[in-house]
């Protein structure tokens, strides 16, 4: 009889093991929705170095942020954009935002980002202290007319005004006059290497790439191509512990740690089963 | 006798020069060149947003090909004409800042888009348990890398053991990282040459020629 019903629960298991595991994920992402369990992260050296980077800026440096998110990394990336803004904006830095991909300055940059970061909370003056120049279509063509020409790229911001109105702008022309590049979401991290840090010589750091694409940093920061970055919700969390600001991000630690340790407790069990399996002569 | 325009060889001609001058650019500290090229790229720019058009008026022809088709109406392709002229309508009309095409952007495209990369991560995880299962040599060495790799990226595992980063660490930074250098190397050298077979006219495969046909 027990052994009709172990053979049950297995052809059962066989049957719908992908629906299980699936079914399993959701339930085990509910808990911390339905009660926060708070748990503690430690700060990262990545999230480390990047804050003391960030806080060594001041009103003097003229930081170029490439704004490249796509709607379907926006989850994962603006919570570090989010408490990147809030810590440049309280440095007083001088902002420039671009975008080459039509998501991120358009439709995810007010909404999701600035929406959380308000500039004017912190007395910025558009124009003087932050402008978003708008996306330019192009890609390649148009990042390298850019670093080079800024004026000859685009003519007019975000918000109709002219460019060379604006009084940040005076004197600044191409790459060669901003003191770092920040790129939000890495996906143009070649791109941005070849026509922008590497030809100008200058510090390139990336806020807020998503997780699956952070272990294709790691090569470009070893080569010191890439000077720090920070990727996924967990170093938005640390970030947000670091500026003392828990946000979107810690919030969703609690959904992060669940889900990794299910895969693994799942990954750890069929391979059990797999061994027992095999002890067991196939039967 | 001058050659049809639709011949191939004045294509590739345009497109090795175009080529032959971008590269000079780059080399070459030429302000009129510099200045030329930097049109050229304008240029490029315009044939995008005209290619954008073109893309559009094909989307719409064979979506509505599909629905005339005797045999039933294709849900599917009305839709897609549907919600493409009311976005495409919304923002012409009343360009990107409009509160209507605001409200399609956030709350049906941005929405949907995160959805679907939600879902990857349910078909990621019934994944992960097949490919990590111990079968040979080869895959015990993968499956401890991408469990030791993944206990490091829980959050709060630090505060368990403070080991699994720096192995971690370890396995991306020294393990793996001549893997992704030698990777980088060869899509760059393969890029390389398939610019020159391009430039050169061997590789005709954008022109609509494929190589069964030259």
């Amino acid at each position: 009889m027990t052994e009709r019903k172990t053979m049950g629960l297995v052809a059962f298991w066989r049957k719908y093991e992908r629906t299980c595991i699936q079914m399993g994920t959701i339930l085990i992402l509910c808990i911390p929705l339905i009660q926060p369990l708070g748990l503690p992260i430690p700060i990262g050296k990545h999230t480390r170095a990047f804050y003391n980077i960030v806080d060594s800026w001041g009103p003097e440096t003229k930081l170029l942020c490439n704004f490249n998110i796509g709607v379907g990394a926006k989850g994962e990336t603006t919570p570090s954009a989010i408490a990147s803004f809030i810590h440049l904006f309280g440095n007083n830095v001088k902002i420039y935002i671009v975008g080459f991909e039509v998501d991120g300055v358009n439709v995810i940059l007010e909404p999701e980002v600035l929406k959380y970061a308000n500039p004017e909370d912190y007395g910025y003056v558009y124009g003087e202290d932050w402008c978003v120049l708008g996306y330019i279509p192009g890609g390649a063509v148009a990042m390298q007319t850019f670093a080079t020409d800024i004026g000859f790229a685009v003519q007019y911001d975000k918000y109709g005004n002219k460019i060379e109105d604006l009084p940040m702008m005076q004197g600044v022309n191409g790459i060669d006059d901003f003191d770092y590049i920040m790129d939000v979401g890495a996906d143009w991290i070649a791109k941005v290497i070849t026509y922008w840090s590497d030809p100008y010589d200058k510090p390139y750091i990336i806020m807020g790439a998503a997780m699956g694409i952070s272990k294709d940093l790691e090569p470009f920061f070893k080569t010191g191509q890439l000077t720090e970055y920070i990727a996924g919700i967990r170093h938005g969390a640390e970030y947000e512990q670091l500026i003392k600001r828990p946000g979107l991000a810690s919030a969703s630690i609690d959904c992060l740690t669940l889900g990794h340790s299910w895969v693994l407790i799942l990954v750890v069990l069929s391979n059990i089963g797999l061994f027992m399996k095999g002890r067991g002569g196939g039967k | 006798m001058m050659k049809s325009l639709r011949d191939p060889t004045y294509s590739i001609m345009i497109l090795a020069v175009t080529a032959i001058l971008f590269i000079a650019d780059f080399f070459v500290p030429f302000p009129a060149l510099s200045y030329f090229v930097k049109q050229l790229g304008n240029w490029a720019i315009i044939f995008a947003a005209f290619a954008m058009a073109y893309g559009l008026l094909r989307v719409i022809t064979r979506n509505v090909t599909k629905v005339m088709k005797p045999g039933g109406m294709n849900i599917y392709s009305i839709w897609i004409l549907v919600i493409m002229l009311a976005t495409f309508v919304t923002g012409v009309l009343g360009g990107s800042d409009s509160i209507i095409y605001k409200w399609i952007y956030q709350n049906i495209y941005s929405s949907l888009g995160a959805t679907l990369m939600s879902f990857s991560f349910l078909y990621t995880v019934s994944a992960a348990v097949r490919v990590l299962r111990i079968k040979s040599t080869h895959t015990i060495v993968f499956s401890i890398s991408c469990i030791l790799c993944m206990l490091a990226d829980i959050p709060s595992i630090g505060l368990v053991s403070p080991i699994f980063v720096p192995i971690q660490e370890w396995i991306l930074g020294v393990a793996s990282r001549g893997v992704y250098v030698a990777m980088y190397m060869s899509i760059a050298l393969g890029m390389v040459l398939m610019g020159l077979r391009t430039m050169t006219g061997l590789e005709r495969g954008w022109i609509g020629i494929r190589e069964e046909d030259q």
